[in-house]
């Protein structure tokens, strides 16, 4: 059986090469022989474009019996040799001459691929006169002589005339592709062109073309599957002449009259068409969420920033402005920033430009007493442009509107009033509260806005004496900020007792992080408090010493999972900051 | 049998017949008639005037059908590290500092080790594919779910020299036609106003060898890369001197194309000349399509923003960018464009600071490339044109020197991509090993990039071959290379 299978493998092997040496001789004897052995001249009265003057000069199966076969493979000066004019046969063709004699010479085969050369020999002289007649190049896309073309006219230096386009008749059921592109001007001949039956992708991009002429072109072409119609004049009216097209796959309608609306309703109606149309790139990088962008203040180097992360540990400064003073900072949500440049001025600036967009002076605006000793540790932006400051010294948390005008006041409860210390961060909590982080005190308390204190606890000392100092060897209650979390709890930075605390409403700990707890961390004074979106903590490390971070992500179990640290543009009062996430 | 019978009775040893009969146009016309088979299998001739025979109606040569008209290959010289950019390492952040054992092979030689430096770039996912980028590339993350990333390329030298030759020429050694000239040999240029293959090179300079990146090597000249500038004078030394004018240009001409044919007609065969006269009327036609090819200011408002000309940082990079989608649009089959050139942090050759190096690099050339990708494809040419990105080769994970963020140069594993001309869109293959070191799944050779490309252009890249000192010489090299059907649609 298998022996069978190889016998008919090798016997179809041989048929192909029968039928390639068939070929390849028809070839040789149309380029070598036929001009003096043929219709135009048939010297020594044979003709080697007809089998039977083939068959007259071969034995068939013995080459080296056979005429022609001794006068072609003959050394070049013989005089016998053969062609006695022009190039004789190359070694290939001899081969093949050999082969197709010793298995018969099959001069009708011969004869077959002679006519299917004269063919293509026509088919490819019909496509270089329609093609200069036309103006155009002509592409064959299969080897058939009478397969699928391509017209492309989109190298041609100007646009083809009405006869040029007409010229392509002849052709015109076999062309697959047309390319107009970049032809502007075209469509005042485009009505000269032959209906194209078989006309499957229409390269029309950048011709300017109507809707009319469009309408036209497709009327007769049935069988589009491809339409490039970018910066062309099209608009929605042809959309109901393109949604005929019953194959149509691709449409690219970049820069035409179509509107976004016009492109939903077609993508609504036929989902399995590929449509192409404008594509931009985002407006800004990182449009979902970027690299970190910090914002910092120290006053000891004078200087707010906001800064973005560009590698990581490498930061880019985006803004900056000069400060004497500052213990509060915020990112608005239009990205404007407000912060103090003084303990009595707030300014509100436009980072990408640096405008300033509202400033209020504490030191002057809605003053009873003129020379009051008042400084601002704490404010915060609420809705509607109305801003909450809290003044030390006159003990109140007050409410203005963007032109400074009073809203409200509601003074604090302070056991040991100080100018400096009343407060450091206060911040209005979801229930309306305020939250107030007394330094001077130690305490946290939570007043109503009418004035009321509804919640308040006291920092511990956790039986520790007090020390002074700024740095990690100090030790006291000198509480900096506290933010109301969302299930109801407590947490609390500590300032210079170096922690932070969560503290329940009966005012239990129940989390807590202390100054030696993370590696190769020492928690010095401990500032700001921000939740990130994934429940990770920031907590500023302030006056903590070269070598410290002064800002650090810790995960709720403690792991550091960023920091920053920079002692070149901050210094060892960095004692504001807040990651922006977006 | 036949097959014991001498084939040669004239006494002709094969090699003889074929330098004889190889060489001239004539056998190459007929050869066209003999169907593509045929062609996968010969050297064919080339005198660089003549019609490419390959485009011969009757042939219709192309040895299958083409997925891409067009390559534009964006060239990273110097060598873009792969942990930084796109080859997501996530375990290697937490390593940064300590010494590790890997074998590395740069400038430096070879080393057992050293200390690695962790990526310097947080990574996020992108596109439908959620493929991880680096933040160096906000605007071409939005691109990835038309990218088939590469991330197991390997090279055959770590030198600069050597592995750019490697990436243009396909061999470590000079003399040999670059990609840009293989491809116009194979497929002959479509416009006949405009070179077929336009090199831009950086504002800082070439690549080092220079003109050995683009050269033709053993192929007649006109199938080198010619260079494109994207402003003052596009090409160098093509207007024509003060007073003289198209007439007098176009007598002279005339005049020296007469002599040159007689010149010729004794020294038949003779491709230099042959490619020099083709060179003149070329360079004549080039007058007046080269300034229109470059007028930028046919482009809208958006499309200039888009690709970042408004931008100081990004502007130069975005001509070159847009002024390649124009020669797309005007045939060009090949356009290579420079990102870095000259010496040290002029290029992706990042041995001292690597975030001061690739933040700049990433930086100029981010925006541009997203902006080409999108523009392509708005505009339906992504499907026909073949965008290659990459170096000649990648950085290693361990530092160079024993301070500072510096990676040596790393040929055993790098990335780069592909996207358009029939390339599938959102996907990654082949693997470095978990440091980013060194290509460990699906390896591909160099070699095996350029098959890919010459595939995707209808070409077949084990049988295009071009016959020069007795061997049928291949951009693939005589071994043969497959292309990356992982990667082709």
């Amino acid at each position: 059986m298998k022996i069978v299978q190889v016998l008919m493998a090798l016997l179809f092997c041989g048929g192909l090469v029968q039928a390639q040496d068939a070929q390849l001789l028809a070839q040789a004897l149309q380029n070598r022989c036929v001009h003096c052995h043929g219709p135009q001249k048939s010297k020594a009265r044979l003709r080697l474009d007809q089998a039977a003057g083939l068959r007259s000069v071969v034995v068939a199966g013995e080459a080296t019996e056979s005429e022609l076969f001794r006068r072609v493979s003959l050394a070049a000066d013989h005089e016998d040799y053969m062609p006695s004019k022009g190039e004789g046969f190359g070694d290939e063709e001899l081969l093949a001459l050999l082969r197709w004699i010793n298995t018969g010479a099959d001069a009708d085969a011969v004869a077959r691929a002679a006519s299917k050369l004269r063919g293509a020999a026509e088919a490819a002289a019909l496509l270089v006169s329609v093609g200069a007649a036309s103006g155009t190049r002509i592409t064959p896309l299969s080897m058939d002589p009478a397969g699928d073309l391509r017209v492309d006219y989109s190298l041609a230096k100007s646009p083809p005339s009405a006869e040029q386009l007409a010229a392509l008749a002849p052709l015109a059921e076999r062309i697959v592709e047309l390319s107009l592109a970049g032809q502007q001007g075209v469509e005042a001949s485009l009505a000269s062109l032959p209906t194209l039956a078989k006309l499957e992708r229409l390269h029309l991009e950048r011709t300017g073309v109507g809707d009319a002429s469009l309408a036209a072109l497709i009327a007769g072409s049935s069988q589009l599957r491809y339409v490039n119609l970018h910066s062309t004049a099209v608009s929605a009216a042809a959309l109901s002449d393109l949604q005929k097209l019953a194959k149509l796959e691709r449409l690219v309608l970049f820069d035409t009259a179509i509107e976004a609306e016009q492109l939903r309703a077609i993508h609504d109606a036929l989902p399995e068409l590929q449509v192409t149309a404008e594509l931009r790139l985002p407006g800004k990088p990182f449009s979902h969420g970027g690299p970190r962008r910090l914002l910092a203040a120290d006053a000891s180097k004078g200087r707010i920033a906001l800064l973005r992360e560009t590698a990581l540990k490498h930061w880019e400064v985006l803004w900056e402005h000069p400060i004497q003073s500052i213990h509060d900072l915020h990112e608005l949500e239009n990205g404007n920033v407000l912060f103090q440049s003084s303990w009595t001025q707030i300014l509100e600036v436009n980072p990408e430009n640096g405008e300033l967009l509202w400033s209020y002076d504490a030191a002057t605006q809605n003053r009873a007493l003129a020379g009051e000793a008042v400084e601002v540790h704490a404010f915060q932006r609420l809705a509607a442009g109305v801003t909450m400051i809290a003044e030390s010294g006159p003990a109140r948390i007050i409410e203005v509107d963007r032109a400074g005008k009073l809203l409200r006041s509601m003074p604090m409860q302070v056991e040991h009033p100080s100018a400096h210390s009343d407060t450091r961060l206060v911040r209005v909590t979801d229930a309306g509260t305020y939250l107030v982080a007394h330094e001077r005190d130690g305490w946290v308390r939570e007043y109503q806005k009418a004035g009321s204190l509804i919640w308040s606890y006291d920092v511990p000392l956790f039986d520790r004496e007090p020390a002074g100092g700024h740095g990690p060897e100090a030790w006291g209650d000198q509480v900096f900020a506290a933010l109301r979390l969302a299930g109801g709890n407590t947490l609390i930075a500590t300032g210079n007792g170096h922690r932070v605390l969560e503290v329940n409403p009966a005012g239990e700990i129940v989390w807590q992080l202390t100054q030696d707890e993370l590696p190769g961390i020492r928690l010095a004074w401990v500032t700001t408090l921000q939740v990130l979106e994934n429940g990770n903590l920031v907590i500023g490390n302030c006056h903590a010493g070269e070598g410290q971070p002064q800002v650090i992500e810790i995960t709720r179990a403690k792991d550091v999972v960023w920091s920053f640290q920079d002692f070149e543009r901050f210094g060892n009062s960095l004692s504001n900051s807040l990651v922006l996430e977006r | 049998m036949a097959q014991s019978y001498n084939p040669m009775p004239c006494g002709r040893s094969r090699r003889e017949f074929l330098w004889e009969t190889g060489g001239g146009f004539g056998s190459v016309a007929l050869s066209g008639l003999l169907g593509s088979n045929w062609l996968a299998n010969q050297s064919r001739a080339a005198d660089g005037q003549n019609d490419n025979p390959l485009l011969l109606p009757a042939g219709g040569g192309l040895q299958h059908a083409p997925r891409a008209k067009s390559v534009i290959f964006l060239f990273m010289y110097g060598g873009p590290s792969q942990v930084d950019t796109f080859d997501y390492k996530p375990n290697l952040y937490a390593m940064d500092g300590k010494t590790i054992d890997v074998p590395t092979f740069g400038r430096q030689g070879k080393r057992g080790g050293g200390r690695i430096v962790g990526p310097k770039w947080k990574f996020r996912p992108y596109g439908q594919c959620g493929k991880m980028v680096s933040d160096l590339f906000p605007y071409l993350g939005e691109c990835v779910d038309d990218i088939a990333f590469l991330h197991s390329m390997y090279a055959e030298s770590p030198i600069h020299g050597s592995a750019i030759l490697n990436m243009n020429c396909g061999r470590i050694i000079s003399g040999h036609p670059s990609l840009g000239s293989w491809v116009n040999y194979g497929l002959g240029s479509e416009n006949q106003d405009l070179p077929g293959y336009v090199v831009m090179l950086d504002e800082s300079g070439g690549p080092i060898s220079g003109a050995k990146n683009w050269t033709s090597g053993y192929m007649p000249a006109s199938y080198q890369g010619v260079r494109l500038r994207t402003e003052g004078v596009p090409i160098l030394d093509l207007a024509p001197p003060r007073g003289v004018n198209a007439g007098v240009q176009r007598a002279l001409l005339d005049h020296l194309g007469r002599e040159n044919k007689l010149h010729a007609l004794k020294r038949p065969g003779n491709s230099e000349l042959e490619a020099r006269i083709a060179q003149f009327e070329l360079a004549y036609r080039m007058q007046s399509a080269a300034p229109e090819a470059v007028d930028m200011a046919q482009e809208s408002e958006r499309t200039r923003e888009m690709y970042g000309l408004e931008r100081q940082e990004t502007a130069a990079f975005g001509r070159k960018c847009l002024l390649a989608r124009r020669l797309v649009e005007r045939g060009v089959r090949f356009i290579q464009i420079y990102s870095g050139g000259g010496h040290n942090d002029d290029n992706w050759d990042a041995h001292g600071d690597l975030v001061t190096n690739h933040t700049r690099h990433a930086g100029r050339t981010d925006q541009p490339i997203a902006a080409l990708l999108k523009d392509l494809k708005q505009r339906g040419l992504l499907d026909e044109t073949l965008v290659v990105w990459g170096g000649e080769f990648g950085r290693q994970p361990t530092a160079e020197y024993a301070e500072g963020t510096g990676r040596d140069h790393n040929s055993w594993g790098f990335t780069m991509w592909m996207a358009g001309g029939g390339i599938r869109g959102g996907v990654s293959v082949g693997e470095t090993d978990e440091l980013g070191s060194k290509a460990v799944r699906d390896r591909f050779h160099v070699k095996n990039l350029h098959a890919t490309i010459l595939q995707q252009m209808g070409l077949d890249p084990n049988g295009l071959s071009y016959f020069f000192n007795g061997l049928d010489q291949k951009l693939v090299g005589v071994e043969g290379a497959a292309p990356i059907h992982q990667v082709i649609a």
